[in-house]
């Protein structure tokens, strides 16, 4: 049995199976669905769950939270079945509905640590060193924690684009501005993370010239 | 070089990769929840009731409604209407408040205790008739002892009195 570095086992809740890739895509599974065909809705739910359940996870940090929201999410998109029209994709306007969730559940306080939990998973399983792995979950942290002193759309950009790996043009659908826009808070984020890392004492990123030259003043 | 634009490409490397690295961990979990979660959420599969249902429903609920709503009325009238003294308006005559004054009318406005053994009578006889057999002479005034009352009124009579 895995145990986590804290010493505490937690045994992972069971992924319900998922059946086969159904190849029809989403608008035909859209249509399907509003005449009440449960398998064709339930292929929307396997296409989108892991991507919608991993952000609201990356956001809320509380895995029970992240769950209500799948749910909650494929709730109004079953009753919003009768007025979507999606063109090839559902996944913008299933991804806006699961940010805007999120972030209506975020705890205010100081952020629980699941993700940090799920980084030592990963850890045991790796085969490297007990030191190597210390400092890449304390990496981890730190560029987590980083991320968390960013603003709210700020660090959507950044989830959407690093962690869910959309492309800029469906973040800007998402997220309800142009491309430019997206460009813009993605560039603003970057700096602002490299400049947090830089300055922390881990130090997942070497300082630039820049910044060294900033500290010796 | 432009601190506010876009990071130069090494760094933003670096930045890319920190943060590639922060969420693989993240990338690998997977949503243990079932599609049988929505529906039960939206209750899918259940239809609407039948038109007869919903209305012999609809009624139910109303009557149910109504019941308690009188209940309450009940309630509430009894509880205040037995604790509020219905005073009877005076006689149109009495233009001073006279009629009312205890110091002329010897009207006993005497409260039975609870444990009284009469207080089932008293409440059903109406607390503020004057119950005679129950007054003590020589605790109830019984003159028209006033002093400041006009002495030109006529003295009282039993039609000018409230009870």
């Amino acid at each position: 049995m895995k145990r986590s570095l804290r010493g505490t086992s937690r045994s992972p809740k069971p992924v319900p199976a998922e059946p086969e890739r159904d190849p029809r895509n989403d608008r035909e599974l859209v249509y399907a669905a509003r005449r009440g065909d449960v398998p064709s809705f339930d292929a929307l739910f396997y296409r989108y769950r892991d991507g919608i359940y991993r952000l609201s996870l990356a956001i809320t940090k509380d895995p029970q939270a992240a769950e209500e929201i799948v749910v909650d999410t494929f709730a109004r998109a079953y009753r919003a079945l009768a007025r979507l029209e999606p063109d090839d994709t559902l996944r913008p306007w299933l991804y806006r509905v699961a940010i805007n969730e999120s972030y209506d559940r975020r705890p205010r306080g100081a952020p629980s640590t699941p993700l940090d939990e799920a980084a030592e998973e990963v850890a045991a399983n790796d085969e490297r060193s007990p030191a190597a792995l210390a400092e890449r979950a304390e990496t981890r942290r730190v560029v987590l924690a980083a991320l968390e002193t960013l603003d709210s759309k700020h660090r959507t950009v950044v989830v959407l684009h690093y962690l869910s790996e959309l492309p800029l043009a469906e973040i800007a659908v998402i997220v309800g501005c142009p491309v430019g826009t997206v460009k813009s808070r993605l560039h603003y984020a970057l700096r602002r993370l490299r400049t947090h890392l830089a300055q922390h004492p881990a130090r997942p990123v070497e300082p630039s010239l820049h910044e060294r030259a900033n500290k010796k003043r | 070089m432009r601190r506010d634009g876009p990071l130069p490409l090494a760094e933003r490397l670096e930045v890319d990769r920190a943060l590639e690295s922060a969420f693989t961990p993240l990338r690998l979990r997977r949503a243990p929840v079932s599609p049988l979660r929505v529906r039960a959420a939206v209750r899918w599969g259940r239809g609407e009731p039948p038109h007869a249902l919903r209305w012999s429903g609809a009624i139910a609920r109303l009557s149910e409604l109504s019941i308690a709503v009188g209940m309450g009325v009940m309630v509430f009238a009894g509880a205040f209407g037995s604790a509020t003294p219905t005073e009877r308006a005076p006689a149109a005559s009495t233009s001073l408040d006279e009629a009312v004054d205890p110091a002329l009318y010897p009207v006993a406005r005497v409260t039975a205790p609870l444990d009284d053994e009469h207080y089932i009578r008293w409440l059903r006889l109406d607390r503020f008739v004057p119950l005679q057999d129950w007054l003590d002479p020589s605790v109830v005034r019984a003159g028209p002892v006033r002093f400041s009352a006009p002495l030109d009124l006529p003295p009282p009579t039993v039609e000018h009195r409230p009870f």
